[in-house]
C-alpha cells in the first residue's frame, strides 16, 4: 500500500506537488495567524495569565477592568494581614525616557511588589529585586527589543525618578506593555501613586471567609475569577475573536479546497480503480492507498509549514507579537491533518461505487 | 479431477425500461486444463457479458459457474475479489497497466495483493517477463513500451498469481495483424506450458487457428463448432 502510494506520487510529481504546496500555504497561514493570535494575547495579558492569583476583587462598576477599578486599602491592611492570603495589585502606567538611548518614550506598566510575595514572578536574568529603598527595577525581557539592557537607567518624568534596570523577567506583559517590577518600599516611599490605593485585591486560592471579610471592609466590589478579568482587558476579546474567526474560515476553506483536489484526483483514477478491482484488489486496499497518499502528503506539508512558522520567529522583527507556542501549533497542525483526511474520505465513496465490470468489454 | 471451469445453464437478462431483454440463454459448457477456447459472435451478442459472469464480475439470473469446482454464486463482493485474484487472470482489450509502475512492478502488485512472499514474486515476475520476451524491458514504464509490448506485460500479469483460468476479452482489438498473432500465440504458449484453461473473445477469425475449440454466440445461445 505504502509503496504503491509513493510510486504513484513520484510518477505524478507535479500534480501531488501542487497539492502539497497548497496544503503547505494554507497550513502556514493558519499557523502564522495562530502564532500572531497567541503573541498578541500574550502581549496583552500574559502578566495575568501567568499570575498565581485565582480571584480578583474588582469595583462593581468597573466591568472587570482593572484600570477602572480602585480601592483604598488602608483599613484592609490594618484589619486583615496579607499573610492571610491576599495581596493588593497595582498596575501603574509609566512612560520612561531611556537615558542616553532612543528619543521616544518607552511605555510600561509598573507593579510594586514585595520580593517574597506570590505576585512577584522572580528574575530570569540579572539580579533579583531587593526590598530596600534603592531605585532598582526588574523589567520584562521584551524590553530588550527596545534596546534596554542591564544597568541601563530609565527616567520617569511624572515622578522625576531615575530607575536602574537590575534584572529581567519573562512572560510579564500587560496591555501591550512590558511590566516593570519595583519594590513596594520604593513605590510607597516615593509616593508614585497615592498612598494605599490598589486597583484590585487578589487571592491565590478560594477561601470564603477571607473573601467575605475583604468584601465587608472594601465594599463596592465583587469577586470575579481570573478569566473574567482577562476577558475584560481592553482589546483582548476582540483581537482574539477576529483572529480566531480568520483561523476558522481558513480551516473551512481548506476543507473545501483539499476535498476538491482529492476528489479530482480520485475521479481521474476511477478507471484505474475499476481495473484494479477487476483483477482482485479490494475497496479496503484502494481506499487505504489513497489515504496513505494523503497521510504522506499532509505529514510532509505540515512538517514543512511547522518549520517555516518556527523560522518566522527569527525572520519577524523582535517587537512583533508573534509567539511560536508548541501547544497551539500542534493543535492546529493536528486539525489540518484531520481536515485533509476528511477531505480524502469524502471521495472514498466514489472508489467504493466503481463497478469492476466496466473493465470488461473495452475502453470507452 | 475438478475442471477449471464449468458453466451450468446460465441465463442473463438486462432491464430495458419496462421490459427485459434476454442476452444469454441456457449457456452450458466445460473447459479442461490446457484447453484454449475461443468465443466469436456478432457485436452485442453478449460475449463480454458472458465473460464478466464467468469472471465473477457480474451475477447470473439463473444457472451457476464453477471455478475449480467452487461455485461463485452466493459469494459476497469481497469473496468474489478473492476468486478473481487467485483463480482468474484477466487480459483486457487494452493493456490497462498502471501508468506509474514499470513492467516488473505491474506483476509484483497483483502478487503482493495475493500475499506472495517477496522472493517468489521477484522470481515469478522475472520468469514471466522472460517468457513474453520482455526480459530487457523489465524496468520500463507503460509510456516507454509499444502497444504490443504493453499487451505482453498484461499477458504476463494475468499468469502471475498462477490462476486456473485465463479470460481475454478481445485482447488484440488495439493491435495490428502481426502483433495480434504474436499476442495470441503467446497466450497459447503460456496456456500450454502452464496447463491452464483459457477463453478468448475475438472478432478475428484468423486467430481461431491457435484455439483448441471455437464457440459461437447465436441468438443468445453458445454453440460449439464441430
Ligand atoms: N449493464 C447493462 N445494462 C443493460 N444492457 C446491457 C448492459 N451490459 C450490456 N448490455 C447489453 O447486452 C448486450 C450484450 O452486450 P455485450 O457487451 O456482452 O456484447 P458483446 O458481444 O461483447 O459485443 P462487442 O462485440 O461489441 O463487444 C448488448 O445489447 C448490450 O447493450
Ligand atoms: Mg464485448
Amino acid at each position: 500500500m505504502f509503496h504503491l502510494a509513493i510510486k504513484d506520487m513520484r510518477f505524478s510529481k507535479v500534480k501531488y506537488g501542487l497539492i502539497a504546496l497548497i496544503l503547505f500555504l494554507i497550513a502556514s497561514l493558519v499557523l502564522i495567524v495562530s502564532g500572531l493570535a497567541r503573541g498578541l494575547s500574550d502581549d496583552n495579558i500574559s502578566m495575568l495569565a501567568e499570575s498565581e492569583a485565582t480571584e480578583f476583587y474588582v469595583s462593581t462598576d468597573s466591568e472587570n477592568q482593572l484600570d477602572q477599578s480602585g480601592f483604598l486599602i488602608e483599613d484592609l491592611v490594618n484589619d486583615v494581614p496579607t499573610e492571610e492570603g491576599w495581596q493588593p495589585l497595582i498596575t501603574h502606567p509609566v512612560r520612561f525616557v531611556h537615558e542616553g538611548k532612543a528619543d521616544e518614550k518607552l511605555a510600561a506598566t509598573m507593579i510594586p511588589v514585595d520580593r517574597d510575595a506570590k505576585l512577584y514572578p522572580g528574575v530570569t536574568g540579572g539580579e533579583d529585586l531587593t526590598n530596600d529603598a534603592s531605585l532598582n527595577i526588574i523589567v520584562d525581557q521584551t524590553m530588550k527589543a527596545d534596546g534596554v539592557s542591564l544597568q541601563d537607567t530609565l527616567y520617569d518624568e511624572a515622578t522625576d525618578l531615575t530607575f536602574t534596570v537590575v534584572g529581567f523577567t519573562e512572560g510579564q506583559t500587560y496591555r501591550h506593555t512590558p511590566v516593570v517590577y519595583v519594590s513596594e518600599t520604593v513605590f510607597y516611599a516615593e509616593e508614585i501613586s497615592p498612598n494605599q490605593v490598589a486597583n484590585t485585591v487578589v487571592i491565590f486560592e478560594g477561601n470564603d471567609t477571607l473573601k467575605a471579610s475583604i468584601d465587608s471592609i472594601l465594599e463596592e466590589g465583587e469577586w470575579v475569577d481570573k478569566s473574567a478579568v482577562i476577558d475584560a482587558v481592553p482589546g483582548h476579546s476582540s483581537e482574539q475573536m477576529s483572529l480566531n474567526m480568520m483561523i476558522f474560515f481558513l480551516i473551512v476553506i481548506s476543507v473545501f479546497v483539499l476535498a476538491a483536489f482529492f476528489y479530482i484526483i480520485t475521479i481521474q483514477k476511477l478507471k484505474q480503480f475499476g481495473i484494479l478491482k477487476a483483477i482482485g484488489a479490494k475497496n479496503r486496499f484502494l481506499i487505504g492507498s489513497t489515504l496513505m497518499q494523503v497521510v504522506i502528503l499532509s505529514v510532509f506539508s505540515l512538517g514543512i509549514s511547522v518549520l517555516f512558522t518556527y523560522s518566522m520567529t527569527f525572520i519577524l522583527p523582535e517587537g512583533m507579537p508573534f509567539h511560536f507556542n508548541l501547544g497551539t501549533i500542534s493543535m492546529y497542525s493536528g486539525l489540518m491533518f484531520l481536515v485533509s483526511i476528511l477531505g480524502a474520505l469524502l471521495s472514498s465513496r466514489r472508489i467504493v461505487k466503481v463497478d469492476p465490470q466496466q473493465a470488461m468489454g473495452g475502453a470507452e | 479431477m475438478t475442471l477449471p471451469l464449468e458453466v451450468k445453464q446460465i441465463n442473463k437478462r438486462f432491464k430495458d425500461g419496462e421490459t427485459y431483454i434476454d442476452v444469454l440463454k441456457t449457456i452450458d459448457f466445460k473447459i479442461k486444463k490446457g484447453e484454449f477456447v475461443a468465443i466469436v459472435g456478432p457485436s452485442g451478442s453478449g460475449k463480454s457479458t458472458l465473460l464478466s459472469i464467468i469472471g465473477a464480475l457480474l451475477s447470473t439470473d439463473e444457472g451457476n459457474v464453477l471455478i475449480n469446482g467452487k461455485s461463485v454464486k452466493n459469494l459476497d463482493e469481497s469473496q468474489r475479489s478473492e476468486v478473481r485474484l487467485n483463480d482468474i487472470g484477466f487480459i483486457f482489450q487494452t493493456a490497462e497497466l498502471l501508468p506509474y509502475l514499470h513492467a516488473e512492478d505491474q506483476l509484483d502488485l497483483v502478487a503482493k495483493l495475493n500475499n506472495m512472499d517477496k522472493k517468489e514474486r521477484k522470481e515469478r515476475a522475472k520468469a514471466l517477463l522472460t517468457d513474453v520476451g520482455l526480459e530487457k524491458r523489465r524496468k520500463h514504464y507503460p509510456h516507454q513500451l509499444s502497444g504490443g509490448e504493453k499487451q505482453r506485460v498484461a499477458v504476463a500479469r494475468a499468469f502471475m498469481n498462477d490462476p486456473a483460468l485465463i479470460l481475454a476479452d478481445e485482447p488484440t482489438a488495439s493491435l495490428d495483424e502481426d502483433r495480434s498473432h504474436e499476442i495470441v500465440s503467446l497466450i497459447k504458449q503460456e496456456v500450454k506450458a502452464k496447463d491452464k484453461a483459457a477463453i478468448m473473445v475475438t472478432h478475428d477469425e484468423s486467430l481461431l487457428t491457435y484455439c483448441d475449440r471455437v464457440f459461437r454466440m447465436k441468438d443468445h445461445h453458445l454453440i460449439e463448432d464441430k
